[in-house]
């Protein structure tokens, strides 16, 4: 398949309301030609329905979409030229592979040789050469959902849309084909759409990650900044594991609470007023263990509760008087023989812990 | 204990229909059983005598146009079914179920006291409605049944792919549910056909179909072409049921 330019996606102020529900809630987004970008969110957030708004399967009650520059809202799907991909695959049963990558070209009415040529070679795009002429009820999910893939990428469109692509499939092959679609994607230089709920396949795979939440974008970057920097204790929360510590802003960090007397805590990033309550956020991946914690600005001893094995890394829930705290460790580092009953200092950075309103939402 | 059950109640449901098939071949004036004698004479007649010849050419018409009316209109009365909301979609459904369950008489009165005053009573036509009505359960059954077991993403895959909204009915939507279509046209056409309710009511001088014609025959004549007749109608069904078999395995498999 020749290299080709995916084209520029740009969504303007979407809304789409079903009954009293706000599915979409002015969703706004600037896609560029050739990004991988993923919608993130629990069920019921808008992802899918600001996706199916872009293939044309609903309409919104206002708001524009464009492709390039191109205005598409209006347009029946058949007319967008966009490649879609399901997470029920949505093969046809009644043809073979070969037929139900050929539909969108003899829909296009390519000559009869073009079809041979592009269907044998996007067979090979996806290495499924071998099953050209396999019923669809003659193939594993992971195969069928590369047919699937064949078939919206084999008429070339400049943009692929993906809902919940992988969502059928086991964690191992999961895997594979998040890479192998990463490859694809690149190789073609086509623009996606990716919707998905798992946090780690969004942060994996895309070049910038809109978190979504009741309808609405809650954040959009790269998946560094929203992992680093979460604007939010509900986008620090969804992204990873998150410790949360409650207490009531100060000047310098956060009064944490305890059983007893409130603990001060330094905070770097703030965007909550002194005095208000708040939610102080660290990852478990950020906090040291023991003598790492010297000359750390927090620090705070309990005793070790649940000890889990993660594979390469050790999950420790340690009771401390702001409440349990989770921690990760590698297991071959040197707390990898902390055991539960021990009595562990944990610290971390004023950088590593953000503080946020109390009531937007987290746990 | 259990596989003795079926046997039996298998041997209860066929040996009528089989006692039948000895009797046409039997050499007899009257049906006799056992039967006595072995010929052809009462296949002969029967595709020699206008009365039942026609008989059988009637019956064929009517059932074929009551199929393919009810399968058009049966198909199409599932599909928008299936759009509808839930309450109101199980509602109509029930609607669909009527003729199955109102008495076959009932109906047959109605459509003697409307088509008589229409003038549509021992005509083709007035067969073809009515048999329409019997059989369209059969088809809005078995395809909302096949309905229930597809992914309709497939129909938004089509129109993502380029499809029409007629293409995509064409080529995709129909396919999904052929199975279900053909099941109820083979229905459809079976119950036409052996259908004889309606028929007496309807059927007058002029349109007498197959089982009309049977009725009338056992009546006044007592002869074994009854049962000649009787195994060609076996024949029928079978044949169709085989069709159906045949043409809903061919294309998916």
């Amino acid at each position: 398949m020749t290299a080709r330019a995916g084209a520029a996606i740009r969504i303007e102020r979407l809304n789409k309301i079903y009954g009293d529900l706000k599915a979409v809630d002015d969703v706004s987004l600037d896609i560029a030609a050739g990004e991988f970008l993923t919608l993130l969110g629990s069920s019921g957030s808008g992802k899918t329905t600001t996706l199916m708004i872009v293939a044309g399967f609903a309409l919104p009650d206002s708001g524009n979409v464009w492709i390039g520059d191109r205005p598409i809202t209006q347009l029946p799907p058949e007319r967008r030229g966009l490649g879609v991909v399901f997470q029920s695959y949505a093969l046809f049963p009644h043809l073979d592979v070969k037929e139900n990558i050929a539909f969108p070209l003899r829909m296009r009415r390519v000559q009869a040789a073009e079809i041979e040529r592009k269907v044998a070679r996007v067979l090979e795009l996806v290495e499924l050469g071998a099953f050209r002429d396999r019923r669809i009820g003659q193939l594993s999910g992971g195969q069928q959902q590369r047919v699937a893939l064949a078939r919206a990428l084999v008429f070339e469109p400049p943009v692929l849309l993906m809902d919940e692509p992988l969502g059928a499939l086991d964690r191992k092959l999961r895997e594979q084909l998040q890479v192998e679609i990463k490859r694809i994607q690149r190789d073609l230089g086509v623009t996606v759409i990716y919707v998905t709920h798992d946090q780690e396949e969004a942060l994996s795979m895309s070049d910038r990650i809109a978190i979504m939440a009741e309808g609405r974008i809650l954040q959009t970057g790269t998946p560094d900044e929203v992992y680093e920097a979460p604007h939010s204790a509900y986008v620090a929360d969804f992204l990873g594991e998150s410790n949360f510590i409650r207490g009531q802003a100060s000047e310098t960090g956060l009064l944490a609470r305890t059983d007893g007397d409130p603990r001060c805590m330094a905070a770097a990033r703030a965007t909550v007023a002194a005095g208000a309550e708040a939610v102080g956020i660290v990852r478990p991946e950020a906090i040291r263990l023991e003598a790492d914690t010297r000359g750390l600005p927090n620090q705070i001893t309990g005793e070790i509760e649940l000890r889990e094995f993660l594979g390469a890394d050790l999950r420790l829930s340690v009771l401390t008087p702001v409440g349990a705290l989770t921690v990760r460790t590698p297991r071959l580092g040197q707390h990898a023989g902390l055991l539960p009953g021990a009595r562990v200092t944990l610290g971390w950075s004023a950088e590593d812990m953000a503080l946020f309103p109390a009531d937007k939402g987290g746990t | 204990m259990l596989s003795g059950a079926v046997v039996a109640v298998s041997v209860y449901l066929v040996l009528p229909t089989l006692a039948i098939i000895p009797i046409s071949f039997s050499d007899t004036d009257f049906i006799i059983f056992p039967p006595q004698g072995f010929s052809l004479r009462w296949y002969e007649t029967f595709f020699t005598q206008p009365a039942w010849r026609n008989a059988a050419i009637t019956s064929f018409i009517v059932a074929t146009l009551a199929a393919v009316l009810a399968t058009v209109l049966g198909t199409l009365a599932a599909l928008g079914l299936a759009r509808l909301g839930q309450r109101l979609a199980r509602g109509l459904g029930a609607l669909f179920i009527l003729p199955l369950i109102v008495p076959t008489i009932i109906t047959a009165v109605a459509f003697y006291g409307t088509f008589s005053r229409l003038g549509m009573v021992g005509n083709v036509p007035g067969l073809v409605l009515a048999h329409t009505i019997l059989a369209l359960p059969f088809v809005v059954i078995n395809v909302s049944a096949v309905m229930q077991k597809v992914d309709w993403r497939i129909v938004d895959a089509a129109r993502s792919l380029g499809a029409t909204p007629l293409q995509a009915f064409w080529k995709v939507t129909l396919p999904a549910i052929r199975p279900g279509v053909l099941a109820g046209a083979v229905f459809a056409f079976l119950t036409s056909f052996d259908e004889i309710v309606i028929a007496l009511f309807i059927s007058g001088a002029r349109a007498v179909t197959l089982p009309v014609q049977m009725w009338s025959g056992i009546r006044f004549e007592i002869s074994p072409v009854v049962a000649a007749a009787s195994c060609l109608l076996l024949l029928m069904s079978c044949f169709m049921l085989t069709l159906y078999w045949l043409l809903r395995k061919d294309p998916v498999q």
